[in-house]
């Protein structure tokens, strides 16, 4: 089976950072490492990115920042056509490090904060970061880029979501994601920790709804989604897998989000021994859970199957050890119990990522 | 308000790729159905929506529903933040770009 054309690229430059915040997807363990694509060789990946149909491409990490080569990147995403978009922790680029990048032609800035206080940001992100992560997204304004502010909402946080808004009004972001954890990486390691109550999760969705109400459009854009541990049905992960958005992890794996590569068996193409296309198109790992003939019962009757397209694979994988099962966080999974299990299971004190 | 001039917003973009045109915005892009691609490729800030439609219409001759059919899809174009009204603040900053000029 052949991919549709993918939209987007997530161009993962490197698994670097100079925080440690307990939900990070990266990989549990890697080695520390060279990346292994030079900015030249990102440079090709997105000149046949483009070819294939790809328009929008998310620089990311890890912190993308922490390579020095981040201009040359940006200006061969420009070059290769391709509408740049960096998401940062907001160190250690500056500043003026941000303003040459608009300059050789970066559009569009997502900063993530921990906390909508430099107490509490600082804390979860296990780093001193939070004053440069505002002056980052001031610079991005000044620079009249789009600015998307993101926070990652656990139990520690979730009583500030209001502040949050506050401070995204503050600084006038054009968009607030207010992304819920997902439990993959040190998240599902940290779960105990982060997982949020039902009642917390019900009251921030009602602040959210307020300031939506009371903005009426003229604020920032705010996305909110219940956890999939908390609604009925799962999350249709990335869109469907392998189906709208290519991610290319630091060793240049092509992948169909940020976790497939943990998924053993399962093989991924390299940019370096294959053309993106192929990697795309015609790896047994991209193909490997492609549309619905994949699916397992209740999915493969369920009037749903094209809505979320069976889930996560990578939580099913996580949470039951079988990728091709259906994603437990659907309420129509046999084992769903693991979540309703997990939802109930609170412990105080992370393990800062490593 | 077919005397509006439209743009591009500021934060917009618009891609040409085989398989069709791509409206690109911050965090989003949108594959452009039908004509949709052909509209906002003479989306200029200068040309007026009637100017659009009659660049159309001399294209396709004959096609009923044209004005509506550009009306609607500007006015969706405009809610999504793709466009500006002319009087608006922003001007275009990527500009359209094809395969061909690349």
């Amino acid at each position: 089976m052949t991919g549709n054309p993918p939209l987007n690229l997530i161009a993962e430059l490197t698994y670097r950072c100079p925080l440690q915040c307990p939900y990070c997807s990266n990989p549990l363990a890697f080695r520390e490492r060279r990346e292994a694509l030079s900015a030249a060789d990102w440079g090709r990946v997105f000149e046949e990115a483009a070819d294939l149909g790809v328009v929008h491409v998310g620089l990311t990490g890890g912190e993308p920042s922490t390579r020095k080569d981040l201009p040359e990147i940006v200006e061969r995403a420009v070059a290769a056509d391709l509408y740049p978009h960096l998401v940062t922790a907001g160190l250690p680029l500056t500043p003026d490090g941000l303003s040459r990048l608009a300059d050789l032609g970066l559009r569009s800035v997502q900063v993530s904060i921990q906390d909508a206080t430099a107490e509490g940001s600082d804390r979860i992100a296990g780093t001193r970061s939070f004053e440069a992560k505002l002056a980052l997204c001031e610079r991005t304004k000044a620079l009249d880029l789009a600015l998307t502010l993101n926070c990652v909402l656990h139990r520690e946080n979730l009583d500030g979501i209001g502040d949050v808004i506050a401070l995204a009004e503050r600084l006038s972001a054009d968009r607030l994601e207010l992304a819920n954890t997902q439990y993959h990486g040190w998240a599902l390691l940290n779960r105990a920790a982060l997982m949020p109550t039902a009642e917390q999760l019900e009251e921030a969705s009602g602040v959210v709804k307020a300031a939506q109400a009371r903005l009426a459009g003229s604020g920032p854009n705010m996305l909110f989604v219940l956890p999939d541990y908390f609604s009925d049905r799962p999350k249709p992960c990335m869109g469907g897998w392998g189906r709208l958005a290519m991610v290319i992890d630091p060793i240049g794996r092509v992948l169909p989000c940020h976790e497939a590569g943990e998924i053993p068996d399962l093989e991924f193409w390299r940019v370096q021994d294959h053309d993106v296309a192929s990697c795309w198109n015609d790896s047994p790992g991209m193909n490997a859970y492609r549309g619905t003939d994949w699916m397992p019962d209740p999915c493969r009757s369920c009037e749903f199957r094209e809505v979320d397209f069976g889930g996560c694979r990578c939580q099913a994988f996580r949470l039951l050890g079988d990728a091709a099962l259906t994603d437990p966080a659907c309420t129509r999974s046999p084992r769903h119990d693991v979540i309703t299990e997990a939802r109930q299971a609170r412990q105080p004190g992370f393990q800062p990522r490593r | 308000m077919s005397e509006t001039c439209y743009a591009l917003s500021r934060h917009a973009a618009l891609k040409i790729r085989h398989h069709g045109a791509v409206l690109v915005l911050p965090e989003r892009a949108l594959r452009l159905e039908g004509s949709g691609g052909e509209i906002l490729e003479l989306v200029d800030g200068h040309r007026t929506q009637n100017e659009i439609t009659q660049i159309l219409d001399a294209r396709y001759p004959g096609t009923e529903g044209l004005a509506e059919e550009v009306d609607r899809f500007l006015q969706e174009m405009r809610a999504l933040g793709g466009l500006v009204a002319s009087d608006e603040a922003g001007s275009p900053r990527g500009g359209v770009t094809t395969e061909a000029s690349r």
